[in-house]
């Protein structure tokens, strides 16, 4: 259980890594 | 604080500035492709490589792909580690036959080796069988520091280039790291320490009998006498080279570099400290180099000594001049005694090369420590503390420091820019909103997890549950973990009981947030940097190669650093410091 709770935290916060990557980069962009 | 330790102190400072130059000067041609006396052997190695891996070493890439690039390679070897770890039960060099890791202690250690952290919630010698330390932990002592290397290369480039779109490649700097300045440095540092007595083998434990019987009582109430001792070894001196040069901290044994298999002589503590400088020391020379001004690198470097100096000489003070609540006892440094504060401390270290010890650890992201922290004064605990809260540019981590350390320039240079009433200018290139955006992105970040976290911990069971101490040294101990994680420093203020479902999970969240949602505004300013043109500098530009320059940069970072801590400082070690004089212990 604590295994499925661990991968899915890494898989969320590599995700959420690569969400908050284009959203610094289309900060630069929409001005 | 006696003239011995002072002397001690000066020696090392001095070899570390030695040392930068040619160290730097190294890593430039290395960066910029240039010929080195090692290609003969490495370039093969290196386009063999590329060769097996698909990477074509003359393709660059923009800020997003190298910041892209990077993420791929973390989750893949976080990935590796974490699965090596709940498998090595029965996976071979198992020779105490441990248990596979648990799934939270396993994910905390994978974030934490992956970034550069070393955070150890767990005792390695009765935890972590042989190749989980060597596959699982060593290898990404060598991937952090690299991968930190090559980013700090890279926001080099940033500013060295001019209406360029790219930062170059990061699968190359990866690489040319590793093979050209960590392996070689690590060999040579690994023969060292065995030579000093480090330990190196594959070997199961060793039990001894014991000369003299101890009688011992155990948690339960019971008293029983032991006779033998396990003496735990192990591939040591391997780990423990790279373990400080790519600062990265975690120990091959819980007691870390006070135990004597790991840091057996004062020539090893010595060089130890000295590993923990050498390459941050050299960026600065490289920064100066690659962006075309030697003088510019030599201000950083010069406003680093001054924040290490600093920190040096309060912990130094503090510890030496002891607990105030033993008035009565002698205290002083003789030829009998080390005088001062000596809880916690090695004896065969001192004050000065623990005081000395705990603050280039914790200047640079290394948290490897040879003495513990949570036993030092409260003042002299503030010290470590204060240096991971001021980001860990003092110096810092292998590249972390660097790019850490050129965000407070930007930072520095819009300031001033600010007063003058002039468009701030950094080495030619114009700083513009989105850099101050993404700077103060990179400098709010780090203080909102840090406090953020250790609110939460101090205000759950879950996080009062694992406290040894109450009162402002159980704060200074919730805060330090929170701080070391987010920081990616590894050290413990110890007396935290870590290994729990909770600190497991929040400390690796810390840590993961703390290293990979810092990099990404960085690598942003990178890129935009890079891209813009070369402005002549004119009577207006204000100096980056200036004593006036060193002084502004140093300014900063402690106003940003003082305007941000000094409230929870106040009710941590502060209070704890005033209510010591006061008669009250914690």
């Amino acid at each position: 259980m604590l295994d499925v709770l661990a991968i899915a935290l890494l898989f969320l916060l590599f995700g959420a890594c690569l969400l908050y990557l284009r959203g610094c980069a289309s900060l630069k962009g929409g001005r | 604080m006696s003239l011995n330790g002072w002397l001690q102190i000066a020696v090392f400072i001095a070899a570390v500035l030695v040392l930068a130059k040619p160290m730097g000067s190294f890593m430039t041609s290395v960066f910029e492709r240039r010929r080195t006396f090692l290609d003969p052997v490495l370039v093969p190695c290196e386009r063999l490589l590329y060769r097996v891996t698909g990477v074509n070493p003359d393709e660059e890439m923009n800020w997003m792909q190298y910041g892209v690039a990077m993420l791929i390679f973390s989750a893949a070897s976080l990935a590796l580690t974490y699965v090596v770890q709940r498998l090595q039960n029965v996976l071979p060099l198992n020779t105490q036959h441990l248990p596979g890791v648990p799934a939270d202690l396993a994910f905390n250690t994978a974030v934490s080796f992956t970034t550069n952290t070393n955070w150890q919630s767990y005792v390695p010698e009765t935890t972590m069988s042989y190749l989980t330390q060597m596959l699982g932990l060593a290898t990404h002592n060598f991937w952090s520091a690299a991968a930190g290397l090559a980013l700090a290369i890279a926001f080099i480039r940033g500013i060295a280039r001019r209406e360029a779109k790219t930062l170059g490649n990061f699968w190359v700097d990866l690489t040319r790291g590793t093979f050209w300045v960590l392996l070689p440095l690590s060999v040579i540092f690994a023969m060292v320490l065995v030579s000093q007595g480090v330990v190196q083998n594959l070997k199961s434990y060793d039990t001894v009998k014991l000369l003299e019987p101890q009688k011992v009582t155990g948690t339960d109430g019971k008293t029983s006498t032991v006779t033998t001792q396990t003496i735990a070894q192990g591939p040591v001196a391997s780990q423990e080279a790279i373990k400080m040069l790519g600062t990265n901290g975690g120990g091959f044994f819980n007691a870390n570099s006070a135990h004597p298999f790991e840091n057996p002589t004062p020539l090893t503590n010595f060089l130890q400290m000295l590993s923990i400088f050498l390459i941050p020391a050299g960026l600065t020379v490289t920064l100066g180099q690659m962006v075309g001004s030697p003088k510019h690198g030599w201000a950083v470097l010069a406003a680093m000594t001054v924040l290490w100096f600093a920190g040096v000489f309060t912990v130094f003070w503090a510890e030496a001049k002891g607990n105030p609540q033993f008035a009565n006892v002698d205290q002083h440094v003789s030829m009998q005694q080390a005088g001062g504060n000596m809880e916690g401390k090695e004896v065969r270290f001192g004050i000065a090369n623990s005081a000395l010890f705990a603050t280039v650890t914790t200047d640079a992201s290394c948290g490897a420590v040879n003495s513990m922290h949570d036993s030092f004064t409260p003042l002299g605990g503030l010290v470590p503390l204060t240096n991971i809260l001021l980001g860990e540019i003092v110096f810092g981590g292998v590249g972390a420091g660097m790019y850490g350390m050129l965000v407070f320039v930007i930072v520095a240079v819009f300031i001033a820019g600010l007063m003058v009433g002039r468009t701030p200018e950094y080495l030619g290139k114009k700083i513009e909103s989105y850099d101050v955006q993404m700077a103060m992105l990179y400098l709010l970040i780090f203080p909102l997890i840090i406090l953020g976290l250790a609110a939460i911990g101090l205000r759950t069971p879950a996080g009062l549950a694992g406290l040894a101490n109450h009162g402002p040294h159980g704060l200074s101990e919730v805060l330090y973990a929170y701080t070391s994680a987010t920081g990616n420093n590894g050290s413990a203020f110890a007396g935290l009981s870590a290994n729990t479902h909770w600190y497991n999970f929040t400390l690796g969240i810390a840590m993961f947030a703390g290293r990979f949602l810092m990099i990404v505004p960085m690598l942003a300013i990178a890129g935009n940097l890079a891209a813009k043109k070369i402005t002549p500098a004119t009577a207006g530009t204000f100096p980056v190669t200036t004593p006036l320059f060193t002084v502004l940069l140093t300014g900063l970072i402690v106003i940003v650093g003082a305007l941000t801590f000094f409230p929870v400082l106040s009710l941590g070690p502060i209070l704890e410091h005033l209510l010591l004089r006061a008669g009250h212990l914690f």
